[in-house]
């Protein structure tokens, strides 16, 4: 299941600190770690290079923002950790699955440790919000009285309780999103990642929908979340992890979308041999 | 285990006019393959009964005596081919033919052998059977056997038989390729669906039953519908050869309709599950 000792790499990241990283700065493994890569790369139809030696580690309990322009192989990390893909290279343990030697049909155990909340949605029409969410729990074959139990918390959670009849076509997109979250959440997953989930929103909206996140996060799930929302990111001052072109080019805590640089800080840091 | 009865049921009710699409796609290739098959079934019952009603003679030499017939039919009903041997005594044929041509008989002798018509059960084998029996001298005169008339009918029931199993082929992988292709069409119709089941972590078997069920049912729907077709185009045409035909009527095989039908309705059920695993099993691995 770990990553074998030898080979355990992660990333430690000293709070409060603005670092720039070295691309793969080897440290301690951590056990409590939800996410843990290490010198991944992915390389689409043996050309394009999306993900280039990455390596990190996100703690249980987390809120990370995942920044970067398009392109830089945001949503190609996020598929990593739901298993949509496999790295070309590298070692990779989620919520305490080894990706890489993870079989097809452990598959479903790895994804219901996870709610994964997109950009479009993806609810399904021809459903009301109760069914949308009602479907999630019964692909798991819950009991019905389970579920009938469980679904006014997490509509309540979203703030959709007095929309759970309407249709998805009914529903703004902001409300769309939170249905989707509510859908991601109601399994109660340790591990929620989330790519772009705001980016079809306006800034209002998108305020609402990364309060809904915060407050998962609050209850105990860790959150990763790709993101073009600068705004949301300013206002959360959560750890960031910028991506640009497949490789990790900043990851500190309680930061911005954009580097702050101080320059002297940066440049005069020892460079320590880790 | 409900919920997935239910799934694979409301499908039908939310998607209704693709379903719709689907059972009648479903039944007509059934239908064109089942009329083939009856069509097939019909021609080549008859050309097995023209087979069939071929019959060799045989005649016995004019001094043979009595006593030795019963062990001479026995002798040729145990060759192997014969269905069943009639013993026609020289008397009684003379009667018949004097009845029948009482001028050209009056003063003449009975100059009738004595005959044993014989029954092939393998038409195939009549030119061997009348050979051998030809060869037995001291008590057959000579074996008539209709030889170029039973010869080409033979050649037209090969024939049949190779075209029936060529043109059966054809329909059957037609029907697996429309089939197969219709649920990949529904099966593409649920990607998001699935796609929603794959990433809340469903299994594999949740995901597939209640499309294998769907697939069964437009299989089975689309059988039953073609059967009915069928049933109903058989019994008018029968009519209608019988009213217009009647020559044809003692050639015609009564085929149990029910069962055919049955046994169709239950092969769209077999090629509507079959079709779907297959689809649902590419399309996943595409996913
Ligand atoms: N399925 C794919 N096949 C080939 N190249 C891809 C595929 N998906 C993404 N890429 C490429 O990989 C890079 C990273 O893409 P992506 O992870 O989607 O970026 P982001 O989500 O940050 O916008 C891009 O250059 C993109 O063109
Ligand atoms: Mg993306």
């Amino acid at each position: 299941m770990r990553v074998q000792s030898g080979a355990r790499i992660g990333l430690f990241i000293p709070t409060g600190l603005s670092v720039f990283l070295p691309a793969c700065p080897p440290v301690r493994y951590n056990s409590r770690a939800m996410i843990e890569m290490s010198h991944v790369s992915v390389t689409y139809k043996g050309e394009v290079d999306a993900l280039c030696d990455v390596s990190l580690c996100i703690p249980g309990g987390d809120f990370v923002f995942l920044v970067g322009p398009t392109g830089a192989g945001k949503s190609t990390l996020l598929r990593l950790l739901y298993r949509d893909l496999l790295p070309s290279s590298g070692a990779l343990v989620v919520a305490g699955y080894d990706l890489t030697r993870l079989r097809a049909r452990d598959v479903p155990l790895l994804r219901r440790q996870m709610g994964i909340v997109f950009q479009d949605y993806g609810l399904l029409p021809q459903r009301t919000v109760w069914e949308n969410i009602v479907f999630a729990c019964q692909v798991l074959g819950q009991p019905r009285r389970e579920i009938r139990k469980k679904l006014p918390e997490v509509l309540d959670q979203v703030g959709m309780t007095h929309r759970c009849d309407a249709y998805p076509g009914e529903l703004s997109g902001g409300e769309q999103q939170r249905v989707a979250i509510a859908r991601a959440l109601v399994n109660q997953p340790p591990l929620l990642i989330a790519d772009e989930p705001t980016g079809n929103l306006d800034p209002e909206t998108s305020v609402g929908i990364m309060d809904v996140l915060r407050e998962a996060n609050r209850r105990g799930t860790t959150v990763l979340v790709a993101t073009h929302d600068k705004t949301s990111v300013d206002r959360l001052r959560r750890r960031v992890i910028a991506v640009e072109r497949g490789r990790i080019v900043r990851d500190e805590g309680q930061a911005a979308y954009a580097a702050e640089a101080i320059p002297i800080l940066t440049t005069t840091l020892p460079r320590r041999n880790w | 285990m409900l919920f997935l009865l239910h799934e694979a049921l409301t499908n039908f009710r939310r998607h209704g006019l693709m379903t719709m699409a689907a059972i009648t796609t479903i039944a007509v290739s059934l239908a064109l393959l089942g009329g083939f098959l009856l069509t097939f079934y019909q021609v080549s019952n008859a050309a097995r009964r023209a087979v069939d009603a071929f019959e060799m003679r045989v005649f016995c030499r004019q001094e043979i005596r009595k006593e030795a017939l019963p062990a001479l039919k026995q002798r040729i009903t145990a060759l192997q081919g014969v269905a069943s041997v009639r013993y026609l005594s020289r008397e009684q044929i003379w009667a018949e033919q004097t009845k029948n041509y009482p001028i050209d008989t009056s003063g003449i002798p009975n100059q009738m052998p004595d005959t044993f018509v014989v029954k092939l059960s393998d038409a195939r084998r009549a030119t061997a059977l009348s050979e051998e029996i030809r060869n037995w001298r001291e008590s057959v005169d000579s074996v008539d056997l209709p030889e170029s008339e039973m010869n080409s009918v033979l050649r037209i029931a090969d024939f049949l038989r190779n075209v029936g199993m060529a043109g059966a082929f054809v329909l059957v992988g037609g029907a697996l390729i429309v089939v197969s292709n219709t649920i990949r069409i529904s099966v593409f119709a649920r990607r998001r669906e699935i796609k929603i089941m794959q990433l809340v972590g469903a299994t594999p078997w949740f995901i597939r039953f209640p499309l294998l069920i769907e697939g069964m049912l437009h299989g089975l729907l689309g059988g039953a519908l073609a059967a009915l077709c069928l049933l109903g185009a058989g019994h008018s045409l029968g009519n209608l050869v019988r009213e217009n035909v009647p020559m044809l009527v003692p050639y015609l095989a009564s085929v149990d309709m029910l069962r055919f039908g049955l046994a169709l309705a239950l092969g769209g059920a077999l090629l509507g599950a079959g079709g779907s695993l297959v689809s649902i099993r590419r399309y996943l691995r595409a996913l």
